[in-house]
Parts: structure tokens; sequence; C-alpha cells
């Protein structure tokens, strides 16, 4: 199955956008001049999945002989200005939190989100969701999250997640979503994976030179570069591992390598990659961004041995039957590694058990209730939530596990 | 008059807006949007000139009469100041 005319058009397009290279003469008149009002709606279909409209708009202004039906490109500047004033309205969150925890001598990361707008050709245009901020210290964590408290700030009930807390600042009138990382990543407990990701991120927080970032003028902590290289595929990694990501993330990798792939150590991310048994995965997204969105990978002389194009299409499917983090598709759910069958289910019960009830899982006595406790609250999602049939689940998990043994993930070697 | 330090203008989806930066961001009082006239006031204020040589300049760049220019001026003068990115 290859992907869509809508899809392919759209991949043209963001590609033009993120490599700042205009489309050829030819293929605006081959794709693009004679596209329908159908044409138009399939097109805009995948780019909301995708949350990618306001990149859509400075591609299509990159390449003005594409002529835009009015509605379309009155919809997309609406959008656009919209979602630049959320970008606006972001920064002057994050600067007042960025001060607040200065004021505290807290030391905090910006990880993703401002860091990464400021690659593209227009820091307005890639949406930005919530603010994630990495705080190593735990006791700085312990004193902002006591700051937080103290300010009326809620911490948000529904992060179920081991690795950060979730809270709603609010500041003049104005409000987001702040997530306080005190780890980079989550837990996968899958053999030593964990302990070898944990052991690279320490290893490389204490021998990489830290850095900053301008972004409107105002200087931001963020990873070492070779070391924001790794968590930015790990996030990729992380989101396909739970129920997919979309384009978004993929473009981010684009312009990461475009802009500042001069600067990371590509021997020591290499080796990091392979240590973790990722090479499979590195390969698939960097091959798609490579054929799909133009990204410049040959200099940095990237894709080991023989390209896996098979593989790497299916993975851009999964990409666009997801959409953004999986949401077009209701029926996906974790990815329980590269196993499959009952043992493999039972395993991600427990694992998700766990992450439900952190506390009372260490219990063992407890344990067989909680299972039975958290199937019955998937069951009861899958039906009045997702309405959708535990059969339909499991043959969306089945095939996307089939996708993750061909990534060879998590695998023994 | 020119523009003070600390605030830019962005072109966003065919629309100018005044951003504040770096420190300003504490002090954000809200962002303002320009039409083309107010967009190229801006960029004549940024070399730094006085009132007769931006209602100069407006009337060279656009085919308007005096008045309707000064009014037009006036009230861009008014707005930047409001925001506080208007250094006298």
């Amino acid at each position: 199955m290859s992907i869509t005319i809508h899809e392919q058009r759209l991949l043209e397009l963001l590609g033009s956008e993120l490599t700042e290279r205009p489309l050829s003469a030819q293929c605006i008149e081959d794709h693009f001049r004679a596209m329908t009002p159908e044409d138009w709606n399939g097109m805009m279909a995948v780019a909301e999945a995708n949350r990618v409209f306001p990149l859509l708009l400075d591609a299509l202004q990159r390449n003005r002989d594409i002529p835009v039906p009015m509605p379309v490109g009155r919809f997309l500047q609406q959008f656009a200005m919209q979602n630049s004033m959320a970008y606006y309205q972001k920064i002057f969150l994050l600067s007042s939190l960025m001060e607040l925890l200065r004021g505290e001598n807290i030391t905090a990361f910006l990880l993703k989100g401002a860091g990464l707008n400021i690659l593209y050709p227009h820091e307005e245009s890639r949406s930005f969701g919530d603010i994630d901020l990495y705080i190593p210290d735990p006791s700085d964590y312990q004193k902002i999250q006591a700051i937080f408290e103290s300010r009326g700030y809620e911490k948000e009930a529904e992060d179920m997640t081991d690795y950060h807390d979730s809270y709603r600042y609010v500041q003049d009138g104005a409000a987001c979503i702040v997530e306080l990382h005190y780890r980079l990543t989550t837990s996968w407990q899958n053999g030593d994976f964990d302990a070898r990701l944990e052991k690279i991120y320490d290893t490389a927080m204490q021998t990489l030179p830290s850095r900053t970032i301008q972004v409107m003028e105002m200087e931001f902590r963020v990873l070492p570069v070779t070391m924001e290289a790794l968590y930015l595929l790990m996030h990729m990694f992380q989101h396909f591992m739970n129920k997919g990501f979309g384009l978004r993330l993929l473009a981010d990798w684009t312009v990461f390598w475009q802009k500042r792939g001069e600067e990371v150590d590509c021997a020591q991310f290499r080796a990091w990659v392979r240590q973790l048994g990722l090479d499979a995965f590195l390969d698939a997204v960097d091959s798609v961004c490579l054929h799909e969105l133009g990204m410049e990978l040959p200099k940095f002389g990237w894709l080991r041995g023989k390209e896996d194009r098979a593989t790497a299409q299916e993975l851009l499917q999964d990409v666009f039957s997801g959409g953004e983090f999986g949401h077009m598709d209701e029926s996906r759910i974790v990815v329980t590694s590269r196993r499959s069958g009952v043992k493999a289910y039972l395993m991600e019960l427990h694992r998700q058990t766990q992450k439900r009830y952190p506390r009372a899982s260490k219990n063992k006595l407890l344990l067989p209730v909680l299972w039975v406790c958290a199937a019955v609250i998937f069951q009861y999602n899958n039906l009045f939530r997702r309405k959708i049939s535990l059969r339909r689940v499991l043959t969306t998990s089945n095939l996307r596990n089939r996708l993750a043994k061909k990534l060879h993930i998590f695998d023994e070697s | 008059m020119k523009i003070k330090k600390g605030f830019i203008l962005r072109s966003v989806a065919n629309t100018h807006i005044v951003v504040p930066v770096s420190q300003n961001v504490l002090n954000y009082k809200g962002m303002l949007s320009l039409n083309e006239s107010g967009a190229f006031l801006w960029s004549v204020l940024e070399k730094g000139t006085d009132r007769p040589g931006l209602l100069a300049a407006l009337l060279g760049e656009y085919e308007v009469p005096q008045a309707v220019a000064e009014a037009d001026l006036d009230a861009f003068l008014a707005r930047i100041d409001q925001i506080g990115a208007l250094e006298q």
C-alpha cells in the first residue's frame, strides 16, 4: 500500500519549505496546477491531521506559481495568524517561567518547543503546544514543585507518565501546560535498555558542554547538541511505541539536521544509537526524511549499508494513518515491542498497570486485582470512549508490532 | 524619535506584527498588528527620524492627501507609544 496523492503533494510542499528550496516549475505543472477542489480538500485534511497548516501556508507562499483557491488561502492565513499569536504568548509564558526559575537558582533545560521553532524558516509556523522543561537536580525539582503548588498552579491529574509532571501555569491571564521533566524519557522496562539509555544521558550531561540558544532575543539553556539529536530520536521512538507520531516530528528531524547537523558529533550519535539497538529505526526515519522531505543526509555519510526503503515506506504509512501522535486512529495502542500473541499483551497489561498504579503495583499481593482493574478500564475506554472493538484494536496492534519487528526494536542482538 | 530596543516587526500570513523581545517579553502588553503603511513607517522609524521626516517619507511612498497622511501618522505613533515601543 502506498501513500495517497494528497499525502504525496503535502510532503512535496513541506519538503520545499523545510529545505527552503522552491519546487521546480515541472513539479508544479505536474502535481499542483490542475488540482481540483476535492484535491485541495484531501490535502488540507492530511495537513489538519498532522497539524501543519502554518507550514503549508509558508510552502504555498514560497511556491507562488501554485494557484491556491481563495477560501483555502484565507483559511490558512487566519490559522497561521492565530498560531503565531499563540506562539508569541507561549514565549511570554516561557520567559516569565524561566525568570522565576533563575530567581530561585533552579537549573532548567528547555526541551523541544521553542528550541525547535527557531530552526524553521518562520519560527511561528511550528505548532507549539506545552512547555517542556528538564530539571535534572532532584532538590531543584522539589523546589519548583513547591513553588508551583504554593502559587496554586494545578497539577494535571490525567498525567500518568513516569518521567514528568504537568502543571497548568498561569501568568497575567495567559495559561499553558508546563511539563516538568525529572527524567528525559519513560521507562521501557525492557531488559537493560533503560540502564543503557540512562547511562548515555548521564554521561552526556556530565561530559558534553552545555549550550544556550536565543529565542526572541531571550537566552535559554538547552541540551548539548549531540544529546539533543538522541533526545529527538528517542522522542519519536517513544511516540512510535505509544500510538505513533505525525509529520511534525519528521519536520522537526529534517530542520534539526539542516540547521544543527554540522554541530553534531555524528560518530558519537551513531554509537549511542547502536548501543540502544535503534539503527534500523533511525535509518527508516532518515530514509523517509531524505526521500520525502528532501533532508540533506548524504553530507553526513549517513545511511549504513543497504537502505530498506520498503520498511521506511511502511513507517511513513504508519505516520499518515495515525496522524499527530496517532490521534487519527482510535484503534491504536502501544506497540508490545516486537512480540505479539497473548504473552506480549499480558506483559503490556502489566506495564500499563505499573504506570497507572505506580505505588500500589509494588505490592505483589495487589497485582492480580490491579491487572483486572487495568484490563477493565482498557476495555471500557475501547467501548465507550474510543468506540472501537477489541478485535480492531488487536488487529492494528498486530500490524504495528510487525513493523516494530522489521525495525528490530528491542532485538536481543 | 525611533523604535525602542526590544521590539521587532514580524511578517506572518501577509500581516505585520510588532512583537516584544528580550526583556520586554516580561513586560508583555500584547502585540500590535500593522497594515502596509504602518509597516513602512516602522521601517523608517527603526533608523530614527522626527515627525516631519516620517510624514515626508509617508507622502513619498503613498499617494494620499497630506491631511490623511498626518492623521494616519499620528494614529500610528499613538499605537506604538501605547505598547511602549516608541522612544522620543
